[in-house]
């Protein structure tokens, strides 16, 4: 199942993350924006029950921001 | 009926300040007391076993509840960290070093963060099938003994205590009904290897979070119970970020879920008495809603009732 951008914001900011999601851009880094892993978790549990799509352990480092999330659950 | 009547906990004086220990892994402050949320652990000190902190706290529960020491009839033990690998249990030499009387049914019980309520309902049945109108469940599961300081996982998290639970044929509270769950095919999230807890922080927070809310909704379905009607709910205190996560999703009135690890950690088995200790006697909270989850995978939910 694909994500659009809207439904991973709304996972975001329901996650409730440490981060200031009104400025948060596509590019931008997670962390830069005040996330740590734990949120990082947390979102990825989100986009799990959302699209089934489970981010194994060994590629969690390649989610660092909104495209890096879009482009894995999508398969861009 | 079989039910709790008092509560009593025993937290070692040594501690390890976690803000110090987060940095040096690179975490600041705000890592160790708003995610984590411990500024310290508690550890037991140097030669204490398990049995030690156990005895500590029997013996401040004989001391609040008045109860004759003689007249203990049945004492089981929670804990995956037992005196020499368990054997003998831990339960007999607790028996021993507290000066309980021979005549009392002891044994232990092997179960993490789940224990209490697994516990309570293991108590209560073996009580009141024997026709026992005086027990102590006792958590006490000191993970000190297998962390690895140089584990940022595990490091950071987890914090020494015990707690003593007197469950009498005249109680305080009604224990009851629960439900209960295991899937041991994630038990290698939270495992003892060689010795070292090893923990997968992702996949343990995945399945508390998935798995906790569910059972507690069926619980409450099961015994038409009005989640409004919950005085107070106590999750076990695996991390701040857990507690409060549950807390959203499961869309609690934040007021009534405490969070309190802040001097703990967590404590495994014990997080949930830590904190239903101070509520035994408040006689305006009348409804408890218990939920323990992890190692095994295991997870239980049940809710105290205060007696009329």
């Amino acid at each position: 199942m694909t994500m659009s951008r809207d439904e991973l914001m709304t996972i975001i900011i329901e996650a409730g993350t440490q981060m200031d999601c009104s400025k948060l851009t596509d590019d931008a880094k997670f962390e830069d924006y005040g996330a740590d892993s734990l949120d990082v978790m947390n979102i990825l549990l989100g986009v799990q029950e959302k699209t089934g799509t489970e981010v194994p352990d060994e590629d969690i480092q390649k989610i660092t921001s909104i495209n890096s999330v879009l482009d894995y659950v999508n398969g861009r | 009926m079989i039910g709790i009547a008092e509560i009593a906990v025993s937290i070692p004086e040594n501690s390890i300040d976690n803000i110090a220990q987060a940095k040096g892994f690179g975490a600041d402050d705000n890592f160790a007391v708003n995610r984590i949320g411990a500024a310290t652990l508690p550890v037991m000190g140097e030669g204490e076993d398990t049995s030690d902190l156990a005895v500590r706290a029997v013996n401040a529960l004989i001391e609040k509840s008045g109860i004759d020491r003689e007249s203990v009839e049945f004492l089981v033990i929670c804990t995956q960290n037992p005196d020499a690998c368990g054997l003998p249990h831990t339960s007999a030499i607790v028996q021993q070093k507290a000066g309980l009387s021979t005549n009392i049914a002891a044994f232990d019980i092997s179960l993490g963060c789940s224990g209490y309520v697994y516990g309570l309902h293991t108590a209560k049945g073996f009580m009141e099938s024997a026709g026992l109108k005086c027990g102590i469940f006792v958590t006490a599961d000191p993970y000190s003994k297998i962390i690895n300081r140089e584990d940022k996982n595990t490091s950071l998290l987890f914090g020494d205590a015990a707690t003593a639970t007197l469950l009498s044929a005249d109680p305080v509270l009604e224990i009851g009904p629960a439900r209960f769950s295991t899937d041991g095919s994630g038990g290698e999230n939270i495992i003892n290897r060689d010795g070292m807890l090893d923990m997968n922080g992702r996949q343990v927070f995945n399945f508390a979070i998935l798995q906790v809310p569910a059972q507690i909704e069926g619980l409450l379905a099961k015994s038409e119970t009005a989640l409004s009607s919950i005085d107070l709910f106590v999750l076990h205190q695996g991390s701040k970020v857990i507690v409060e996560t549950l807390t959203k999703r499961m869309k609690l009135p934040v007021d009534k879920v405490p969070v309190a690890l802040h001097k703990t950690g967590n404590t495994v088995s014990s997080s949930i008495p830590l904190i239903l200790a101070d509520y035994v006697h408040r006689e305006e909270m009348k409804k408890f809603l218990l939920s323990g989850f992890g190692v095994g995978l295991s997870w239980g939910s049940t809710l105290l009732k205060r007696m009329e």
